[in-house]
């Protein structure tokens, strides 16, 4: 009979994977992440692009990357749509308020 | 913001790609109508020149009065110049048959198959890319 | 781009074969067929199909600018024939349409054939159906541009 070994009555899982933050920037300030987001948004966008020229014109290149890439420089553009917005209605709402 | 252009070259490319499969379509549907049509032999679009043709006219818009024909924009004529009967090297004598004719309904169909969904593909990503037009125009807005 | 002319090429392509597969259930109908009002037995019978343009619904303008050449055409039955091959021969004297000898003449139609034919009729038929089909979604497709919001 093979030596039992204790097993833990508490079953304890592998911590979970925490997701990727984004590597606070030294100054940390809304104007730099503003602007790596619209950099990040733009070179979906581009990337997006290539791969619909490339299985259009070449007709290299993979249906599903074309349309994943699509839909990720889509669902970035809305994203940074929505922030826009509400730092607009952020903005507005400050400039109405009576001094 | 110089040259501004609502409609980009990748919105143009993918309006040729319709037009050129649609083009192809009609060209394979004849093939299948005349499976069985004594002396047929079966045409191809030769979409490939097409399309590569429009894709190096991406970067040549320094000179567009020296193009003849835009590749963005083929006529009617220029696409049905683009017809021709291919020769189909694992069966240049094999499928032809007593009566003349050399259509193979199997390939016709595979062809036809293939045609429509990268029609499809092409409408969609259309589609979608005006969609997406309309979206940033409205301002993200409901 | 007329989509619609489309729909008229693969139409013609089901008309032809359905009458490629009438005139083969005549054959396969008649296998027996001794006598006829023409005299003699059954004389088995085949379409003639021929390429032919396809009128587009907004035909006329554009037509006349495109290379007649180059048309994409789809096909029609021109004509139905006899076939001149001689009729089988078959011995058998107490048959009312035997000849003085005692033969019959019976068609000279193979049915085993004639289903092939059949079979084949059919499979081109659906064919055609199948790019009919093709044709009615492509265009139904252009019609939800931007609806994808």
């Amino acid at each position: 009979m093979s030596v039992i070994k204790n097993v833990d009555l508490v079953y304890r899982p592998a911590p979970l994977a925490r997701p990727q933050t984004t590597e606070a920037s030294p100054k940390g300030d809304f104007e730099t992440q503003l602007k790596s987001a619209l950099g990040e948004v733009d070179t979906l966008q581009k990337t997006a692009e290539k791969t619909i020229q490339q299985m259009v014109g070449e007709g290299k290149g993979d249906l599903q990357e074309t349309m994943i890439a699509l839909e990720k420089a889509d669902v970035s553009f809305r994203l940074m749509m929505q922030i826009r917005n509400k730092v607009l209605d952020a903005y507005q709402e400050i400039m109405r308020m009576q001094v | 913001m110089s040259g501004f252009k609502l409609f980009n070259f990748t919105h143009q490319l993918l309006e040729l790609s319709t037009r050129v499969r649609a083009a192809r379509h009609e060209v394979l549907s004849a093939n299948i109508a005349n499976a069985d049509t004594p002396g047929y032999r079966p045409r191809d679009l030769d979409f490939k020149s097409l399309m590569q043709s429009a894709l190096e006219a991406k970067n040549d818009d320094l000179r567009p009065s020296d193009r003849r024909v835009d590749p963005l924009s083929p006529s009617a004529q220029d696409l049905q110049s683009m017809v021709y009967e291919p020769e189909y090297p694992d069966n240049r004598h094999g499928e032809e048959r007593l009566d003349g004719n050399s259509v193979s309904l199997d390939r016709q169909m595979a062809l036809m198959t293939e045609n429509s969904l990268s029609y499809e593909a092409s409408l969609t990503l259309l589609s979608r890319a005006l969609a997406g037009l309309r979206y940033a125009i409205g301002e993200g807005r409901r | 781009m007329d989509l619609f002319k489309i729909f008229s090429i693969s139409g013609s392509g089901m008309a032809a074969q359905r009458s490629r597969m009438s005139v083969v259930a005549g054959n396969l109908a008649n296998t027996e067929t001794t006598r006829t009002p023409d005299g003699g037995p059954y004389k088995r019978r085949d379409v003639i199909f021929q390429a032919s343009p396809r009128p587009g619904e907004f035909s006329g303008e554009l037509d006349e600018a495109v290379n007649a050449e180059n048309e994409m055409q789809g096909v029609e039955v021109v004509g139905v024939r006899q076939s001149s091959q001689p009729p089988r021969k078959i011995f058998d004297p107490s048959h009312p349409d035997a000849n003085p000898e005692g033969f019959v003449s019976l068609p000279d139609i193979n049915p085993i054939e004639e289903m092939v034919d059949m079979m084949s009729a059919a499979r081109s038929y659906e064919a055609n159906l199948s790019a009919y089909n093709t044709t009615k979604s492509l265009i139904r497709k252009i019609l939800d541009i931007g609806r994808a919001s």
